[in-house]
């Protein structure tokens, strides 16, 4: 597990109320239960702050699965730091 | 009297269809369905029917989201049946449930289900008609039968008739230029009624209408479906808003020419946000309890007309359709004085003359104003009349509490919380405490509960002001989309 997935894991674990939760770059609103329109907004929310990232409305719509969050995500830092 | 005619009223969609004919009419992920098609899917159901359950009033429907749905309640509508819609998404008791109470043992779908107790009859393979059955001229059973939401409590049929539905069309069509190069979006359950103008409204105009596609995340489906269809005419609940909000700055939608919104109430900050992702649209909000059919008065919003009638930041309700009366009453059901606020009581050709089984307390009653007897329904919203002619929504006359011998407005606190809060989702709720009631503000999300409390103190009297804030993750939403109150009290007990 990457150190974002794992990071992104505890994100998730605290949105969801799971702390047994874990995830994979599978993962999805399929396999994950709660995991709806609304929970989506709380996510994104939650995962910005924790990574200090603003995600775009086109990124947010492309996400469909926690691969897709990660790979966003990495991609975020990666700008952030060459800027 | 010429504003109550029995006749279906979806004797305009076969009006529609002489022009529209090879014209999309219903559009799903899986294809288009044509005028043509849809004419001979409705003919074709009339006769099955007519030839299978022709003694039954009422005819459930599963709603399948999809051109086979909308066909049975136009066929069942054509041959004066009532259509009960079901959403497939409810537990399977709740339905039964429904059905039972609606006196209903049939149910039409166009996908394989099963409803334990219920004759499921599968439309799907229907579409090829023998003859173009006439449509009845008259039918004395209403149109739709609709189940009140359960968030005030138990859920009330509410049958509504075909000279209901011919009024709201009558001024909606006339009032907006809907045409044939339209293209609605339906992001509603036919068991919500804004569902019914917004496919009726595409159906009767020639236009398309395009189904939103159940997935999992609707914001993202509708702003999806926007994009892709170049959408033109919206309908929406406005707590959509709240969720589109910290997107606004990337959502433009050029073609967009109408955005409605009704079913809970829209806030002006809200509003001005969204005005900048539609740049070539007028948004309308509009307002009317299920049995008042749809809605019945509506408001034009503009910024700055809007900013200076917005009471507590709530955009008003508007204006009532032609025909429709209103009645302000106290609560010892006398006419309050003009410019006072008072529970909103309407009459007029849109309002049903009762619920099912003729079930009524004290929503509807006789008053005679102005020398004229009329009788009215009581929708349990306290309005005022603006001078402009506009009602402005105030609260619900249930939810008006009594704290230390002073009236309180939840939602008055509900306004100042949401505006110190981002126009966040919230709700303030009056809960019993010891022998009396305080309030209770429910806020999605996180933040610092005291530094709301000061903030809400230094603008609010005493009594006005919750006495404790919960946050809660997600706000719990009934399938309208209406933040569902009786889940929220839970979380005090």
């Amino acid at each position: 597990m990457s150190q974002t997935l794992e990071e992104l894991n505890l994100v998730f674990c605290d949105v969801f109320r799971n702390k047994a939760l874990v995830l994979s770059p599978d993962s999805n609103a399929s396999t994950i239960e709660g995991w709806d329109s609304l929970t989506q907004m709380l996510l994104v929310a939650a995962v910005e702050k924790h990574f200090g990232i603003t995600f775009t409305l086109n990124e947010v719509m492309g996400f469909k699965n926690a691969g897709d969050i990660v790979t966003t995500i990495d991609a975020s830092l990666s700008k952030k730091v060459c800027r | 009297m010429d504003n109550f005619r029995e006749e279906p009223f979806t004797i305009r969609f076969i009006k529609a269809c002489e022009k529209a004919d090879d014209g999309p009419a219903i559009i799903t992920e899986t294809g288009n369905c044509s005028y043509r098609t849809l004419l001979q899917m409705v003919y074709a159901q009339m006769e099955f029917i007519a030839g299978t359950i022709a003694n039954e009033s009422v005819v459930a429907v599963a709603d399948q989201n999809d051109a086979f749905t909308y066909a049975s309640f136009i066929a069942l509508n054509l041959l004066g049946k009532t259509w009960l819609p079901v959403s497939i998404r409810n537990p399977e008791a709740w339905n039964r449930n429904i059905l039972t109470n609606a006196g209903s043992s049939i149910l039409l779908s166009s996908k394989e289900i099963e409803l334990k107790g219920i004759r499921v009859l599968n439309t799907s393979g229907i579409h090829t008609p023998q003859q173009c059955m006439k449509p009845v001229s008259v039918s004395s059973q209403p149109a739709y039968l609709l189940f009140t939401s359960g968030s005030t409590g138990t859920p009330k049929g509410v049958p509504v008739k075909n000279h209901c539905l011919h009024a709201f069309f009558d001024f909606m069509l006339g009032a907006y230029e809907f045409q044939a190069s339209d293209r609605f979006l339906q992001i509603y359950e036919p068991s919500f009624d804004v569902s019914v103008f917004v496919a009726f409204g595409a159906l009767f105009s020639g236009a398309g209408l395009y189904l939103l596609p159940r997935k999992k995340f609707l914001f993202q489906e509708i702003v999806q479906m926007l994009e892709l269809y170049s959408i033109t005419v919206l309908s929406m609940v406005p707590s959509v808003l709240n969720y589109l909000e910290p997107y606004f700055k990337d959502l433009r939608f050029e073609k967009l020419r109408y955005s409605f919104f009704s079913g809970d109430k829209l806030l002006h900050a809200l509003a001005e946000g969204w005005s900048g992702c539609i740049p070539h649209a007028r948004i309308i909000n509009s307002y009317g309890p299920t049995e008042t059919t749809i809605v019945c008065s509506h408001y034009p919003w503009n910024r700055h007309q809007s900013e200076t009638e917005s009471l507590n930041g709530i955009v008003p309700l508007g204006k009532l359709f032609p025909g429709m009366h209103a009645l302000l009453i106290d609560e010892h059901k006398k006419e309050v004085a003009r410019g006072e606020a008072g529970e909103l009581c309407l009459s007029g050709p849109q309002v049903i003359d009762e619920y099912m089984g003729g079930v009524s307390e004290d929503e509807f009653f006789e008053c005679t104003t102005s020398g004229i007897s009329r009788t009215y329904f009581r929708t349990g919203d306290k309005v005022k009349l603006h001078p402009s002619g506009n009602f402005l929504f105030i609260g619900r006359t249930d939810y008006q509490v009594k704290i230390n011998g002073y009236r309180v407005e939840p939602e008055e606190t509900e306004a100042v919380l949401a505006s110190l809060n981002n126009h966040k989702l919230c709700a303030v709720i009056p809960i019993k405490e010891n022998g009396g009631e305080v309030l209770y503000a429910f806020l999605e999300g996180r933040g610092d509960e005291q530094n709301l409390l000061s903030q809400l103190r230094k603008v609010l009297p005493a009594p006005s002001v919750p006495r404790k804030i919960i946050f809660i993750d997600t706000m719990p939403m009934n399938r309208n989309g209406k933040i569902d109150r009786q889940e929220l009290i839970k979380f005090v007990k």
